[in-house]
């Protein structure tokens, strides 16, 4: 193999935010697939995208301290977002029932969304560490 | 925490690349050291005290 087919530290780092990126682009597609009635083909495809970038942030995460750092932000984030969202999530929705005056029934049923909110709150701490740091 | 690596690359004419090679880190890691955005490691801040022969506390300054 030649020198410049190498796997540089520099390579590896512009190939893990790459797929950083398109897992994002994927969750959101996917998120949207389910709320708009996507095409199949298309959330399809954006599952597709989204699990082989999971796998491949999850299995380099520990090739280099800066990416490192980006995987811990967006992990902390997803984490919180999760606890708020499955200890206060009922809460707000028993809330909002009450003051409008709506049928009190549980609307919003978290084992359906608080998968999806995880991983887009993953890529949100993601990008926002690294955005945060590059500038 | 504050660092003189910046300083200390640019003395020897080191790009940043050229220093994470010798660090084996990306270019993104330097940067956000220099910048202050990341602190190190410490077995990368004791690769970074041998690679220019000086002791950690004089590169890095934790005040």
């Amino acid at each position: 193999m030649t020198k410049e087919f190498a796997m540089t530290p520099e390579k590896r780092t512009k190939m893990y935010l790459t797929s950083a990126v398109m897992g994002f682009a994927g969750t959101v597609v996917a998120i949207a697939g389910d709320m708009f009635a996507l095409p199949d083909y298309l959330r399809g495809f954006a599952f597709g995208i989204l699990l082989v970038a999971l796998a491949l942030l999850l299995l380099r995460r520990m090739r280099d301290e800066y990416i490192e750092q980006l995987w811990n932000a967006g992990v902390s984030l997803a984490f919180v977002a999760v606890v708020l969202a499955y200890l206060f999530a009922p809460f707000l929705e028993g809330l909002f029932d009450g003051l409008s005056a709506a049928a009190p029934r549980q609307d919003f049923v978290s084992s359906g969304w608080i998968g999806p909110l995880a991983l887009l709150a993953f890529f949100v701490g993601f990008h926002v560490k690294w955005l945060r740091s590059a500038l | 925490m504050n660092n003189r690596l910046k300083v200390l690359r640019a003395m020897r004419n080191w790009s940043q690349a050229e220093l994470a090679t010798r660090l084996d880190v990306s270019r993104q890691a330097v940067n956000a050291i220099e910048t202050g955005k990341h602190d190190p490691s410490l077995p990368l801040a004791f690769r970074i005290a041998r690679l220019f022969e000086m002791p950690i506390e004089e590169i890095f300054d934790d005040q």
